[in-house]
């Protein structure tokens, strides 16, 4: 069983598919100076294919006559070999437009033919384009039911064959008129009056309205591709980050209605923005989980371009979802609930956008004899509970460091009347080897009882901390 | 069998379904004597401002009693004063803590907003002790409101109190007791006062006007 999908006029549905604004609006394509496809709203205004632009314009004059850039083309024929990949993993990309998969074996999940061609047909709509589809025995009777619409393949006129001009004219003086009046001669009896094509055209003939296989195309599945892109070309200049962040979401929505398509999220983002007049911009967008969430993702690549702002106006965007399976998460019954993974990142970068990067993440303490050797890394929370329970807090005075500025100059400061108890000295020493650091530390109680860590380096004194 | 096997496995952490509360409302403070009073803990979805020597020591006692049960903290730190090994040795598991250092109490509050509009954190402790600057009114009222859309505890350390109506609790904390080693300063003992409560509980009644008594916090030893 091999299920056809089509999708008509694909230029303008990549079209429509990247600028939804365009829906319902006379829009046609123009390609080598010639209308090639346009809307219902165009055709209803009497535009048809093969008008000049000149003549196009002077029938519907609010016409919009746009020439689609091939990379929304290839994102749409992309999206369309992802429906198919999203039922089966036998997939052959024909010509454009064309899409052929096995649907053997897709009885369990779908009962009838026609709900696997209401599940196809909603699949393709969520990506944003309409096909048909045609299931049958073969590639070509599949193929016939797609473009014609018509169950009982036999009433179908020989055409739908795809005869040669030649052959279709001898069928017609033979008075061979329909798919059924071929599959009734013999193919062997035809290839000896029409040659090779003759019996090709009573084979598909006969498979088509036999439910045989026999006599079919083969179908030749390639790999299923697992790169997503999509891209567009702007028709002026953006400068800044909102006007990109809302482009960017509309590409992001389709590329996540394609990763949903074949169970798969996005676990990193590579967006490249086409300068003016030329160049490129590339950035990197990692994400901490694999997610669809549009709106989380659109947040991040709207903070990383603002981070890393382009130095020119942006005509193109292009993004490349890295793909994977989407995370799962085991949460436990007794703990918290934590956030998903992409809406913490999201916070963290909002954050970072504030505070700057580098200020931003989880403290750790280093392996250092210094007192303030510390970092930050990366904020990763597990997402579950420790394995054993927690120790408990244990009750310290808690440091506070005090900006470098605040300075004993004196010694007599520390060892005057403000002073009413004082502890130390501690020396502390470390990274002889590199940036040799050797410090006498005093914990010290002033009058008013706050208690201060000091430090004399040299015979330089200096108020390193607070104990709050 | 299996249920009594499981039972034996998991040990308290199964409970009958009526005794599993829907949802902690407040947060442990890691004090007990302060929970106590305080009636559970610190108030979630709100903001409690807490002054006085000994806040911080307070602050990571909460968060380590936050972390401890698995959830998220964020730290918004306006003077680059947090102490990464005190957290440690308080048993904050600094994993389940995002610290923020900003530049100053315009980014620190800014920073604030930002997490309790993310939410997924159960407190957020804004330190703003050694940043210059008053926090106008309509800050606080927008902090307030956001600790309550996020169902998040938001403790405010400062050098006074200043969020006035907006904070449900003030707490004074200050240093009692300092006891003097040989070499070393010994222990010392934080004690509490509930300086203004919106809502004062009958423990807060009966506890008002007095200090209630921290444990005694042992002093960090440097180099340890």
């Amino acid at each position: 069983m091999i299920a056809c999908l089509w999708a008509p006029s694909l230029p303008l549905q990549a079209l429509l598919r990247a600028e939804p604004e365009l829906r319902g609006q006379a829009v046609a394509i123009l390609e080598q100076g010639q209308v090639t496809a346009m809307t219902f709203a165009a055709a209803r205004q009497e535009v048809r294919p093969g008008m000049t632009a000149t003549a196009a314009l002077a029938v519907c004059p609010h016409l919009t006559l746009r020439t689609p850039a091939r990379e929304i083309v290839r994102a749409a024929a992309a999206a369309l070999a992802d429906v198919a990949y999203g039922f089966s993993p036998h997939v052959e990309a024909a010509e454009p437009g064309w899409i052929y998969f096995d649907a053997s074996g897709l009885g369990r999940l779908h009962e009838t033919a026609q709900d696997l061609q209401k599940a196809v047909l909603a699949a393709a709509q969520r990506v944003g384009l309409s096909v048909r589809v045609g299931i049958g025995s073969g590639k070509f009777a599949a193929k016939l039911r797609a473009r014609w619409r018509e169950v009982v393949v036999g009433v179908l006129p020989v055409e739908a064959l795809e005869p040669s001009p030649e052959a279709a004219s001898r069928l017609a003086r033979w008075g061979v008129r329909k798919v059924a009046d071929l599959a009734a001669l013999a193919p062997p009896a035809v290839g000896r009056r029409l040659g090779e094509e003759g019996a090709r055209l009573a084979r598909r003939a006969r498979a088509a309205i036999g439910g045989q296989t026999r006599g079919d195309d083969p179908l030749c599945p390639a790999p299923a591709p697992l790169r997503f892109e999509e891209a567009i070309e702007l028709d002026w200049a953006l400068y800044d980050v909102e006007s990109l962040a809302f482009v960017v979401r509309g590409l992001l929505e389709r590329l996540v209605a394609r990763l949903h398509c074949r169970a798969l999220a996005a676990s990193a983002l590579e967006v490249r923005l086409a300068l003016d007049p030329r160049g490129m911009h590339e950035i990197q967008v990692p994400l901490r989980a694999p997610t669809r969430q549009v709106a989380t993702m659109t947040t991040l690549v709207r903070l990383a371009v603002a981070a890393q702002p382009p130095d020119r106006g942006v005509t193109g965007i292009a993004i490349v979802a890295r793909p994977a399976p989407p995370a799962t998460d085991q949460l436990s019954l007794f703990d918290p609930v934590p956030p998903p993974p992409e809406t913490l990142q999201a916070t963290v970068a909002r954050v970072e956008a504030i505070v700057g990067p580098g200020h931003v993440g989880s403290p750790q303490v280093l392996d250092s004899h210094r007192p303030d050797a510390q970092r930050l890394i990366p904020f990763a929370p597990p997402r579950t509970a420790a394995a054993t329970a927690p120790a408990g807090p244990h009750k310290v005075v808690a440091l506070r460091w005090l900006p470098p500025t605040e300075e004993l100059d004196a010694l007599a400061k520390v060892q005057g009347a403000r002073v009413t108890a004082h502890a130390g000295p501690w020396r502390l020493s470390a990274d002889w080897w590199r940036e040799p650091f050797e410090r006498d530390y005093y914990e010290v109680r002033t009058v008013s009882g706050a208690i201060y860590l000091v430090c004399r380096n040299l015979e330089r004194w200096q108020v390193v901390g607070m104990f709050d | 069998m299996a249920l009594a096997r499981l039972r034996a496995d998991l040990g308290a952490r199964v409970r009958s379904a009526d005794a599993i509360e829907r949802r902690p409302v407040r947060v442990s403070s890691g004090v007990a004597a302060l929970d106590a009073v305080l009636g559970g803990g610190l108030a979630r979805g709100a903001m409690v401002e807490a002054t006085g020597s000994g806040r911080a020591s307070l602050a990571l006692q909460a968060a380590a009693a936050a972390t401890g049960r698995g959830a998220l903290v964020a730290w918004v730190d306006a003077a680059y004063g947090f102490d990464a090994r005190s957290a440690v040795r308080a048993g904050v598991d600094c994993t389940r803590l995002l610290l923020a250092q900003a530049r100053g109490l315009g980014e620190a509050l800014r920073a604030a907003d930002v997490v309790l509009a993310g939410g997924g954190f159960e407190l957020l402790v804004l330190d703003r002790v050694g940043a210059h600057g008053r926090v106008p009114d309509s800050a606080w009222a927008r902090l307030a409101r956001r600790a309550e859309q996020a169902d998040a505890c938001l403790l405010v350390l400062g050098e006074r109190a200043e969020a006035g109506t907006f904070a449900q609790v003030t707490l004074r904390l200050g240093h009692r007791n300092v006891e003097l080693g040989p070499s070393l300063l010994g222990q010392i003992t934080a004690c509490a006062e509930i300086a203004r409560a919106k809502r004062r509980t009958p423990l807060m009644e009966a506890a008002a006007g007095t200090e209630i008594a921290l444990a005694p916090l042992d002093l960090l030893r440097r180099g340890s």
